[in-house]
C-alpha cells in the first residue's frame, strides 16, 4: 500500500491577544492509500486544525504535507499549494450548503467550474453518479435549504467525493445530528469509504466514532499526537491516562509500584495492593496509575484466596437494562462496575472487587485531565476574530 | 540592488511576506483607493487651514495659524457654536423623543396600523431634506404660510405668530425629519432584544411601565446610545435645513458658515477649512465613542440577535388614540409636505391656497424647466449618480468587508477605520475637502465634471456601505466559503458565485440607501457642482435662492418620483429574491 497522505513536524501558531499559541507542534503520521484514519481529542488540541492545514484553509508554520505525492506544504517554506489545488473533498461541521444553489448545483459546482471543468454532458452523469452513492437520487432539483440535516450532511458528502479526491477530508460531520441518525450516518460513512476504497482523514472528539469507523486513530492533547495505533490497542493498551480516561469508561487508581517481577507488577493504592502486567519503563518506588476499565471488574460478597481484589461498599447502582452501573466506595475512591442485572446485590453491600491482572493497565502517573468547559461558540469567534478553527 | 531587495523584504512583516500575490494585490489596492478616497481630501484641508494662501492663489504661502487665530478671535464663531450645540442636541431630543416612542408603539404594542407606520417611515426616510425645509417655509412664513391664514387673511394682521426662521423651528423641523431615521434604527434594536427579559420582570411582578423604566430601556441603552451619537455626528453636517430656515434670519450653523466662506467673493478658504477642520474634530470625537459604544452593543446582539417573536402590550382603550397619532404622523410626514409642493409647483409666487390661487394655477414651472439645457443635464447626471455611486459603493464595501472579517491580513482594522472615516466629517466639509483635492491635482481633469461628485459620494457612503457589508459577512458563516476552495475553485470565482451572492440580500438593502441618498444628496455637491456637473438638488436650491419657489418644488416633485420609482423597484427585486430563495 502506498502512502495517501503524508504529515511531517506540522506546526500551526496563532498569535492571540495573549500571544503566541502553538496549536500544533511537530505533528508527524502517514495515511495509507484507502485507510480511514482518526484525528481524536478534545476541543483545542489542535485536530481540526490539522485537518485544515492539510486542506489548505490554514496556513502551516513549519513542517510538510504531501498529498498523493504532491507536495502541498514543503518544509522549507517555499512550496505551497492553494486549497483549490489540492486534490480533497471536505466535508464542513456545518455542511457548508449553499443555500443559493439546488442539491445538482451544489454537487456540480466543483466540477463545472475552476480547473477541474468536465463537459457539461459529464458533469451530469458524475452528479447523478455520486447523488446515488449518498441515497439522494431524485431530489437534484430540490433547493437545498429544503433538506433535512440527513439530507444535508449526505449532500455535503456528495460534493466532496464527486471531485473523485485523492483523500477526503471529514472535519466533525456528525456532530451536528441527533443521535439516532447519527449512529446511521456512522454505519452508512463506514460502508461508503470502505466500497470506495477512498483516503479518509476523520476529525471527531467522539470516542466511539472513532473506535467504530476507524482503521488507525491518532490521539491528540494540546497539540500534539499522544497515542497512534489500531482501535483495539489504543482502547486496550493505553500508554497514558489521559489516553485510558478519554477513550472509553475507566477507573483510575493512583498509587505505587512496590515490586515487579516475571512479568508481574504490584501497586501499593489506597485501596489496598494490586496486581497488574508489568511495564519495562516503570520502576519500583515509580509514583503510578492503574486503569481498569468497569467492564472487566468482577464484583462478589466473599473473595478467594487468590484474588486480585480490593474492598469497598456499594454507594449507587444505576439500572441499565441489561447491566447495572454499580459505583463502589473504597477508600475515598468511587469505583464503576458494569454487572450483570440477577446478581442480587443491593445498596449498602460490603463487596470485594475483583480484576484480572492483565485487565489492569499500570501507566505513569499523571494529573487528571479537565477538559475546558469553555468552547467558544460560533457568534463570540466571529465577534472577537481569532483566526478560526482553533479546535 | 539585491540586497537592497532583500533589507525591504525583511522590512516588511511577515504576515505581509507570507501572503500569497493575489492578496497583496488585493489588499494594496483597496489601501491606495482607500488613502485616495478618504485620506487625501482630508490631508488636503488640513493643510489649507494651515496655510497661508488658497488654491486659486498664485502667490507663494507660508506655514500659518492665522486662519485658526482669525476663526477664533471672532465672536460670531462662538454663536456659531452655540447655535449648533442647540441645533443638533436640540433636534437629536427631540427625534429621538418621537422616534423611540413611534418605534415601541409599532413594535412592542397592539396599535392598530403598525405596518403602515413602517411605509410612512421608510417613504419618510428617503425623502430630501430641502423638501422638508421647503415645506416649512410654505407652511409657517409670517406673511403667506399657510399655518398663519388665520392671522393674516381672517384677523387680517400683518403678521401670523408662527415664523420658519428661528432656533426653535429649525429644532423642531429637523427633529421631525429625523424621526424615520431613528425610527428604523430603533426598530432594530427592539427587534435584537430578547422578550424573555421583559417576560421575567413581568412574572417577577413588574408592571407595564416598571418593566419598561427597568429592564426594556436600560437593556437598550448601549444600543441607543449608539444612534444618538451617529444621528448627532450626522446632525452637525446637515446644511438644507439650516440654510433654507436659518439663514434668511441670520441663524448660523457650522455647515451654513462654511457655505457662506466659499461663495463669497472673495472665497474665504481660511475660514472654511479652519472651521471646517474643527467640525471634522467633533466628528472623530463622536464616531470614537459611537465605535466604543457600539461594540458593547454588538456583543450583546451576537449573544441574543436572533429573530424573536415579541410579546406585544395591549394598549386597550389607548389602542385608538395609538392609531391616530401613526396617521396624524402620516399626514404631517407625507401628505402635506406632497400636497404643498405640489400646490407650490403650480403657483409662480407663493401664496396661502385661495379660490383665486387655484384659478391662476398652471403647470409653467414644469413647462419652464423642461427647457432649460441646465435641467436635462441635471437630470442625466442624477441619474448617472443613482447607476454608478450605489454599484460601486455596494462592491468596494463588500471587497473591503471581506478583507476586514474574513482575512487575516494584519492592518485590516485600519482599513475598517479607513472605510469609515468620511463619515466623521460632517457632508458639507468633505464636500469641500474634495473641491479642494480637484484644485490640487489639477493633471487630473476631475473638476467640473460629475466624476468628482460620484468620487466624493463613494467614499462618503463607505462608510455606511461597509457597515452592512461587515454585519452580513459576520453572519456569512466561513466554511460556506471555504467549501468552495476545497472544490478546487479559485479565490474570485468563490468571491462571486458564493461569496457575492449569499451577501445579495444586503447587497441590495445598502444599494438603496445609498441611491436614495446619493440622488438627494445636496451638500457635499454644491460646492463642487458647476454648470456641466449640476445635479437636481443643486439645481433645485439654486431655484430657491433666487425665489423661484414654483420651480424649486416642481424640481423636488421629479425628485421624489425617481426617488419612489427607486424604492418600489428595489422592494419588488427583494421579493422577489427572498421568493426565489425559499
Amino acid at each position: 500500500m502506498a502512502t495517501a497522505v503524508r504529515v511531517s513536524n506540522l506546526v500551526k501558531r496563532y498569535s492571540t491577544d495573549e500571544g503566541a499559541v502553538n496549536a500544533v507542534r511537530e505533528v508527524s503520521f502517514n495515511v495509507e492509500e484507502g485507510e480511514f484514519f482518526t484525528l481524536l481529542g478534545p476541543s483545542g488540541c489542535g485536530k481540526s486544525t490539522t485537518l485544515r492545514c492539510i486542506a489548505g484553509l490554514e496556513k502551516a508554520d513549519g513542517g510538510e504535507i504531501a498529498i498523493d505525492d504532491m507536495i502541498v506544504v514543503s518544509s522549507d517554506g517555499n512550496g505551497y499549494v492553494p486549497a483549490h489545488q489540492r486534490p480533497i473533498g471536505m466535508v464542513f461541521q456545518s455542511y457548508a450548503i449553499w443555500p443559493h444553489m439546488n442539491v445538482f448545483d451544489n454537487v456540480a459546482f466543483p466540477i463545472s467550474r475552476g480547473k477541474g471543468k468536465l463537459p457539461k454532458s459529464q458533469v451530469r452523469e458524475r452528479v447523478l453518479e455520486a447523488l446515488s452513492l449518498v441515497r439522494l437520487d431524485g431530489l437534484e432539483n430540490r433547493p437545498a435549504p429544503q433538506l433535512s440535516g440527513g439530507q444535508q450532511q449526505r449532500l455535503a458528502l456528495a460534493r466532496a467525493l464527486v471531485r473523485q479526491p485523492k483523500a477526503l477530508l471529514l472535519d466533525e460531520p456528525l456532530s451536528n445530528l441527533d443521535a439516532k441518525l447519527r449512529d446511521e450516518m456512522r454505519v452508512e460513512l463506514k460502508t461508503l469509504t470502505e466500497r470506495l476504497n477512498i483516503t479518509t482523514i476523520f476529525v471527531t472528539h467522539d470516542q466511539l466514532e472513532a473506535l467504530t469507523l476507524s482503521d488507525q486513530i491518532a490521539v491528540m492533547r494540546d497539540g500534539e499526537i499522544v497515542q497512534l495505533g489500531s482501535p483495539k490497542e489504543i482502547y486496550s493498551t493505553p500508554v497514558s491516562r489521559f489516553t485510558a480516561e478519554f477513550i472509553g469508561t475507566t477507573n483510575l487508581l493512583e498509587g505505587t509500584l512496590v515490586s515487579s517481577s516475571r512479568g508481574v507488577a504490584k501497586v501499593n493504592t489506597p485501596q489496598g495492593e494490586i496486581l497488574c502486567t508489568a511495564v519495562d519503563s516503570l520502576n519500583v518506588n515509580d509514583k503510578v496509575s492503574l486503569a481498569i476499565r468497569p467492564a472487566n471488574i468482577i464484583v462478589k460478597a466473599t473473595k478467594n484466596a487468590n484474588d486480585n481484589a480490593i474492598q469497598g461498599k456499594i454507594e449507587t447502582m444505576v439500572f441499565l437494562g441489561d447491566s447495572i452501573d454499580c459505583r463502589v466506595e473504597s477508600a475515598g475512591e468511587l469505583i464503576r462496575a458494569f454487572v450483570h442485572p440477577n446478581q442480587g446485590l443491593q445498596r449498602g453491600d460490603d463487596v470485594w472487587l475483583v480484576a484480572e491482572p492483565s485487565d489492569c493497565k499500570l501507566l505513569p502517573y499523571e494529573a487528571k485531565f479537565v477538559e475546558e468547559e469553555f468552547v467558544p461558540s460560533e457568534a463570540s469567534v466571529a465577534a472577537t476574530q481569532p483566526p478560526a478553527g482553533a479546535s | 540592488m539585491a540586497a537592497v531587495v532583500a533589507v525591504a523584504r525583511k522590512l516588511i512583516p511577515e504576515k505581509i511576506r507570507s501572503l500569497e500575490p493575489q492578496y497583496l494585490i488585493l489588499f494594496g489596492g483597496l489601501g491606495l483607493i482607500l488613502a485616495f478616497l478618504v485620506i487625501a481630501p482630508l490631508a488636503i484641508l488640513l493643510f489649507y487651514s494651515l496655510w497661508s494662501v488658497g488654491p486659486a492663489d498664485m502667490e507663494p504661502g507660508s506655514f500659518t495659524l492665522e486662519h485658526y487665530r482669525k476663526a477664533f478671535l471672532d465672536e460670531s464663531t462662538y454663536s456659531l457654536l452655540l447655535n449648533t450645540a442647540v441645533f443638533g442636541i436640540g433636534s437629536v431630543i427631540f427625534g429621538l423623543i418621537l422616534g423611540v416612542s413611534l418605534a415601541w408603539v409599532v413594535e412592542r404594542t397592539n396599535a392598530p396600523m403598525r405596518n403602515f407606520a413602517f411605509v410612512v417611515a421608510i417613504i419618510t426616510a428617503g425623502m430630501p431634506p430641502i423638501l422638508f425645509a421647503m415645506t416649512w417655509v410654505f407652511l409657517l412664513n409670517p406673511r403667506t404660510g399657510v399655518f398663519n391664514i388665520p392671522f393674516t387673511q381672517w384677523l387680517d394682521w400683518d403678521k401670523g405668530i408662527f415664523t420658519p426662521y428661528s432656533l426653535i423651528t429649525l429644532v423642531f423641523v429637523e427633529g421631525l425629519r429625523l424621526t424615520p431615521t431613528i425610527f428604523l434604527m430603533v426598530v432594530g434594536l427592539f427587534r435584537s432584544m430578547d422578550p424573555s427579559l421583559e417576560e421575567a420582570a413581568a412574572t417577577s411582578g413588574a408592571n407595564t411601565l416598571t418593566t419598561l423604566r427597568r429592564v426594556t430601556l436600560p437593556v437598550m441603552l448601549p444600543g441607543l446610545l449608539g444612534v444618538t451619537i451617529f444621528i448627532g455626528t450626522a446632525t452637525i453636517g446637515i446644511f438644507e435645513i439650516p440654510a433654507i430656515l436659518g439663514m434668511p434670519g441670520g441663524i448660523h450653523v457650522f455647515a451654513t458658515r462654511i457655505y457662506l466662506a466659499t461663495s463669497q467673493v472673495p472665497r474665504d478658504y481660511g475660514l472654511a477649512t479652519s472651521l471646517g477642520t474643527v467640525a471634522a474634530l467633533i466628528g472623530v470625537v463622536g464616531i470614537y465613542y459611537y465605535h466604543r459604544v457600539t461594540r458593547v452593543q454588538q456583543r450583546f446582539a451576537t449573544i441574543t440577535g436572533k429573530g424573536y417573536r415579541p410579546r406585544r402590550i395591549d394598549l386597550g382603550p389607548w389602542r385608538k388614540w395609538a392609531g391616530t397619532a401613526i396617521i396624524a404622523y402620516f399626514l404631517l410626514m407625507v401628505l402635506l409636505p406632497t400636497v404643498i409642493l405640489l400646490y407650490a409647483s403650480t403657483q409662480p409666487y407663493f401664496r396661502p391656497p385661495s379660490i383665486a390661487a387655484f384659478e391662476g394655477a398652471s403647470l409653467d414651472a414644469y413647462r419652464g424647466l423642461f427647457k432649460q439645457s441646465a435641467f436635462w443635464i441635471g437630470l442625466k447626471n442624477s441619474l448617472l449618480l443613482i447607476a454608478v455611486v450605489p454599484i460601486a459603493t455596494v462592491l468596494l464595501s463588500a471587497v473591503v468587508s471581506w478583507v476586514v472579517v474574513r482575512s487575516s491580513v494584519r492592518g485590516r482594522g485600519i482599513l475598517d477605520a479607513l472605510a469609515f472615516v468620511p463619515f466623521t466629517a460632517p457632508s458639507i466639509v468633505f464636500g469641500l475637502a474634495f473641491l479642494l483635492m480637484a484644485l490640487w491635482i489639477d493633471w487630473i481633469p476631475l473638476y467640473g465634471t460629475i466624476w468628482l461628485i460620484m468620487l466624493v459620494h463613494v467614499s462618503r457612503f463607505l462608510a455606511y456601505g461597509t457597515r452592512t457589508t461587515n454585519g452580513a459577512m459576520f453572519q456569512l458563516h466561513k466554511e460556506l466559503e471555504e467549501a468552495g476552495a476545497v472544490s478546487g475553485v479559485g479565490w474570485f470565482t468563490v468571491f462571486r458565485q458564493i461569496t457575492l451572492r449569499l451577501l445579495v440580500p444586503s447587497l441590495v438593502a445598502g444599494w438603496l440607501w445609498v441611491a436614495i441618498h446619493s440622488g438627494r444628496e445636496l451638500s457635499m455637491a454644491l460646492l463642487i457642482s458647476t454648470r456641466d456637473s449640476q445635479i437636481l438638488s443643486v439645481i433645485s436650491w439654486a431655484a430657491w435662492e433666487n425665489g423661484r419657489s414654483d420651480e424649486a418644488a416642481a424640481l423636488g416633485i421629479i425628485l421624489m418620483m425617481i426617488m419612489s420609482t427607486i424604492v418600489v423597484t428595489a422592494r419588488l427585486l427583494t421579493l422577489r429574491l427572498t421568493k426565489e430563495q425559499g
